[in-house]
């Protein structure tokens, strides 16, 4: 990264000025920016859906006297944004990514039988890792090891609470897969935790 | 009598659907008789937990948009201001 200029006090000069787009950059981009980066993991594109997310608020800016929590509605059309972000990669998938590929059952914790070939290990006080820096530093660098179908499904469940019938129609897939999906990438983040974190 | 395969899939579907009646109770009797499944079952409970706090916390965390794509979605901005609806020109 480096190189960030420090950027000071923010100046909101007179009330004329809350209504100004370009000042939604120094108020709030910095916020947006670090909802859409947990999301897409990515900084070329939560930059890009910031932009775009402020452009949408530009153009809906007729409106500006009912909002009254700036933030939460610039947060609201992100949201959006990033959801059909993800709609879009998922259905821009080539052949050779097919959509069946996460359901593969080969590589899993179980035998042949379906019982525990891997079992899981017993964990030291999660509750306290729980408070820990370093531990949610550990977790969000296993968030990068998911493969990225099974990332986006989880994201959108369990950081934005998308049901399961609308993640299933966004990712142009089966109410079942999407299940499957959600299974393996607990499973994946259970698994990299216990090697990076309770294991050690 | 599931297998722990079918009960570790059943419990992590647990946290996204409700279950039916029959689905609840093999699931039950599974974890009443398998520690391992039971463990796992706590331990996906605990990763969401895990995965909420990663959540708050980052709105706390230092980083931010790039002085780059600061300038960039300012200029922007101020164009789509000007403009309006149309595209900018390409330079």
């Amino acid at each position: 990264m480096g190189g960030v200029p420090s950027r000071g006090e923010t100046t909101t000069m007179s009330s004329e000025l809350a209504t100004d787009p370009v000042a939604w950059v120094d108020r709030h981009g910095d916020a947006l920016y670090r909802f859409a980066v947990l999301r897409v993991r990515d900084r070329t594109v939560a930059e890009d859906l910031v932009q775009e997310t402020l452009l949408a608020a530009l153009q809906a800016r007729d409106t500006p006297a009912v909002v009254a929590n700036e933030r939460a509605w610039l947060l609201g059309i992100l949201r959006h944004k990033v959801f059909d972000h993800f709609r879009r990669v998922s259905r821009d998938r080539t052949p050779a990514d097919p959509p069946t590929g996460d359901e593969h059952d080969g590589d899993d914790d179980f035998d042949e039988r379906g019982r525990w070939a891997a079992p899981p290990a017993r964990w030291s006080s999660p509750e306290h890792a729980l408070e820990q820096e370093e531990f949610l530093n550990a977790l969000d660098a296993c968030m990068d090891e998911l493969p990225a179908r099974q990332r986006h499904t989880f994201v959108l469940r369990e950081l934005d609470g998308i049901a399961s019938d609308d993640l299933a129609e966004a990712l142009g897939t089966s109410r079942n897969n999407v299940f499957v999906l959600l299974s393996r990438a607990r499973q994946h983040l259970r698994d990299c935790l216990e090697l990076h974190w309770f294991g050690r | 009598m599931l297998t722990c395969r079918d009960a570790t899939r059943l419990a992590s579907e647990a946290l996204d659907r409700r279950l039916t009646l029959r689905e609840r109770v093999g699931l039950n009797v599974h974890l009443a008789l398998c520690g391992l499944c039971r463990r796992y079952a706590a331990q996906i409970d605990f990763v969401r937990r895990a995965v909420a706090r990663l959540a708050a916390r980052s709105g706390d965390l230092g980083a931010g948009l790039s002085a780059v794509g600061r300038d960039r979605i300012r200029r922007r901005l101020t164009d789509g201001r000007v403009v309006d609806n149309q595209k900018p020109t390409g330079d």
